[in-house]
């Protein structure tokens, strides 16, 4: 084994011609996922999350950028030749309706990915069996059809498949967005559950923050094709910096009507098209905190001591000490050079908001 | 030059006048090849004038059906629509059709969780919302179209003068949904009922939405029923809240009372199965084992009982939805006395949730 990251993209962008021009659904985006570890990406819909989450499985060819499993460059690699590293990343995807074959019993679902790993049939049926206790369903669904299942057990067939493939990377697109809170939660244990026991690193994408708090080490938040704020999950829901990232854990309804009255520091608007986003910080328009750096600059991502990052010429809770210690994404752009430093004078100027982590911090 | 003339809130309103909506006993059965889906059973609600009733429950547990009966929208051949739904005293079961259209969108408006199933996309939305103003008063196109563009600015729609003449798939979805409202509420209804109208949307524009429909509440002493399956938009908003399971409804009270004392073993696993997004993180979330009830095979008894760890003899039988502890309008039903309620829904950390005996109850009975 290699000491590189299991997953490393860097500087991904992901284009797509449309009608109107381009649209950069994926810009710039640089991330690792460590063998073992959970990275949740969270965001906005639209904002990247699904076409970032294809890329990094090269289901969909990056416009430029490179992607390196356990430190191979895998980006050129034909897709001929990737068929025989693909099950080392297997996909859950949001839709427990649409991603199995209706026309397939379970058993063969499950299979189909034992084929892919070459496994002979004679020993398929133990492991799937295996992979089918593994997520909590028993034998007996071995030879029903997805149409007999709850959208909570074709979500575990969907992770039967993804496992039986014994991979090293499971990324989840949304696995949990389509089912009740109670079946949630179940799956929510199992990833957990999965992660501890086989070691299994997981890219899990959600718009729900206390899903993605319960089940990620680390956290991505993404804005318009970029990631503004990352960090260990403790430290972006106890620290956050970026606006964007205070604002998403602050609209968050909470369970709990006794803190009904808290101030909240709502954003205006709504997500901006891909298609001709704002310049500078493409948050500014919704910022409470933008000024005239912020619309004609693109703030770095600057390095904080504590393992938290953020793009923010204005982060929150960052002092000139803070600053000087950080340092600076080595952003491929030109323009990375003539970049300003975050300021810190007027850092917490407005912060009369309240995210929900905030309160104890 | 009349304005819509919203009802305000009594100055000291007295209990019974102010009692907007009053539901009880209310069925709902579906005709199938396979016998009667009985998808609402019951059902027993009331609402009172500015008052937000949320109703919350699993999927498939009957919550549109209640809503949409309200309305009048689950009438068919061969439904069986039984007991009582009064709406500031006329018989919303018993109404004529045409009864019903003169209330509907303009004394109850509904807005559903998809925009586009309510919005027509080949129609300008002003034009359509001018349409259900017309539907209802006499008043002038000019008058109408003045009127549009007023409810769109109310609901934060930008330049709403120019977007009147916009289609609906130019708008996006949390505007789509704005758009909703401006037309749910341009005829001043007294209740408005709201089916999941977040649930497709980001918790930014969510956020958004609500304290609109909060602040709407508060201007003009509208009554909201509001669907979801969100406890944390119900903690959020709610006065009331009912909680449904497998057709009925198992547990109401007023929403302090639900979250700090909740008596149904159901509404513990709902509660305990949100992660917390402050604190500690549990190891692992309290969840509902199994699946909920099929409608068509539905068992005798307690509606939750195959799921729940605590049944007993006595839930052969179907609870009544009753007052227990003396505690006025916080009913429920299950069997289980409330002592031992309160001792079984909290787990070790004391954290409120479904748990098995042996879990829930070593530290006490030790
Ligand atoms: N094949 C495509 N062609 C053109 N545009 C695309 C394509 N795929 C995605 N997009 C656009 O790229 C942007 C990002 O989409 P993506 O699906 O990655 O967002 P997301 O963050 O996953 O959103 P959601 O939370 O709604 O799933 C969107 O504006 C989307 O419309
Ligand atoms: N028109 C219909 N004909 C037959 N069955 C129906 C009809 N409408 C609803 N049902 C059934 O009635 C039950 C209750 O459905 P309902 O739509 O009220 O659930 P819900 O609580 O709103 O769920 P969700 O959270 O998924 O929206 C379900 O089992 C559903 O399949
Ligand atoms: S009545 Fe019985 S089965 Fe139903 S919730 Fe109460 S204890 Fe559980
Ligand atoms: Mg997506
Ligand atoms: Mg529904």
């Amino acid at each position: 084994m290699s000491d590189a990251p299991l997953m490393k993209v860097e500087h991904i962008r992901q284009e797509f011609a449309v009608k109107d021009g381009t649209l950069r659904a994926v810009d710039d985006v640089t991330l690792t996922i460590d063998r073992g570890e959970t990275v949740g990406l969270v965001g906005e819909s639209g904002c990247g999350k699904s076409t970032l989450a294809r890329t990094v499985l090269r289901l969909i060819e990056p416009t430029q950028g490179t992607i390196a499993l356990e430190g191979r460059d895998i980006t050129k690699v034909p897709q001929r030749e990737l068929r025989a590293i693909r099950h080392r990343m297997q996909m859950v995807f949001q839709d427990p309706y649409g991603s199995l074959n209706p026309r397939r019993r379970i058993g063969a679902i499950v299979g189909d990915a034992l084929d892919l790993r070459g496994v002979p049939k004679s020993e398929q049926r133990t492991q799937v069996i295996a992979a089918l206790e593994r997520v909590g369903l028993g034998i007996d669904h071995l030879h029903r059809w997805p149409h007999e299942l709850s959208g909570g057990q074709r979500q575990r067939v969907g992770v039967a498949r993804a496992l039986a493939a014994s991979p090293d990377l499971l990324i989840a697109d949304e696995p949990v967005s389509a089912l009740d809170v109670s079946v949630q939660a179940q799956l929510v244990n199992l990833l957990v559950d999965l992660q501890r026991d086989l070691g299994l690193a997981q890219l899990f994408v959600a718009h729900d923050l206390s899903v993605v708090r319960q089940v990620a080490d680390r956290i991505a938040v993404m804005y318009l094709g970029r990631i503004v704020e990352s960090g260990p999950t403790d430290v972006v829901f106890a620290r956050a910096r970026h606006p964007y990232t205070r604002a998403l854990l602050a609209a968050v309804p909470i369970a709990d009507p006794s803190r009904r009255g808290r101030q909240r520091e709502a954003i205006r608007g709504e997500l901006p098209s891909p298609i001709d986003p704002p310049p500078g910080c493409h948050f500014h328009p919704r910022c409470p905190h933008a000024t005239d750096v912020c619309m004609t600059e693109q703030p770095a991502l600057w390095h904080y001591a504590d393992g938290g990052r953020a793009a923010c010429h204005h982060p929150y809770g960052v002092s000139a000490a803070d600053v000087a210690a950080a340092s600076r994404d080595d952003l491929a752009s030109p323009a990375a050079a003539g970049m300003s430093a975050p300021d810190p004078s007027t850092a917490d100027l407005a912060d009369a908001g309240e995210t929900p982590a905030g309160a104890q911090a | 030059m009349t304005a819509p003339t919203a009802p305000t809130p009594a100055g000291a309103p007295d209990a019974a006048s102010d009692l907007l909506l009053d539901i009880d006993g209310l069925g709902v059965a579906f005709p199938s090849e396979r016998g009667p889906i009985h998808a609402v059973r019951d059902v027993r609600l009331t609402l009172r004038r500015g008052e937000v009733l949320a109703v919350v429950g699993e999927s498939g547990s009957g919550k549109s059906v209640t809503a949409l009966t309200l309305l009048g929208l689950t009438r068919g051949r061969g439904t069986a629509i039984t007991g009582k739904a009064e709406f500031d005293g006329i018989d919303l079961i018993g109404a004529s059709d045409s009864q019903l259209r003169r209330i509907r969108g303009k004394r109850i408006a509904m807005v559903f969780q998809d925009p586009m199933s309510s919005l027509n996309p080949v129609l300008r939305i002003g034009h359509q919302i001018a349409e259900q103003i017309r539907a209802h008063e006499g008043v002038g196109k000019a008058e109408a179209r003045k009127r549009t563009i007023d409810a769109l600015t109310e609901v934060g729609i930008p330049r709403a003068a120019e977007r009147v003449d916009a289609y609906p798939h130019e708008f996006s979805g949390g505007m789509r949904q704005r758009v909703m409202i401006a037309m749910a509420l341009v005829c001043g209804p007294e209740l408005l009922i709201a089916d999941e109208p977040t649930t497709a949307l980001d918790v930014t524009v969510q956020a958004q939405i609500l304290d609109l429909i909060l602040r709407l509440r508060d201007e003009r002493g509208m009554s909201v029923m509001l669907v979801t399956h969100d406890l944390g938009v119900v903690a959020e908003t709610a006065d009331q809240v009912a909680v449904m399971y497998g057709g009925r409804i198992v547990e109401q009270a007023p929403c302090d009372e639900l979250f700090a004392d909740p008596r149904h073993p159901y509404s513990w696993g709902l509660i305990g199965s949100i992660p917390p997004l402050t604190g500690a993180k549990p190891e692992y979330l309290p969840t509902i084992a199994g699946t909920p009830p099929s409608p068509l095979a539905l068992p005798a008894g307690c509606p939750f009982r195959a799921r729940c760890p605590h049944e007993f003899e006595q839930c052969a039988e179907v609870p009544p939805l009753a007052e227990t502890a003396g505690a006025p309008g916080h009913l429920d039903r299950c069997w289980l006395p409330i002592d031992e309620k309160r001792i079984r829904r909290a787990g070790a950390d004391g954290r409120i949730g479904l748990l098995h005996d042996a879990e829930a109850t070593t530290e006490e009975s030790a």
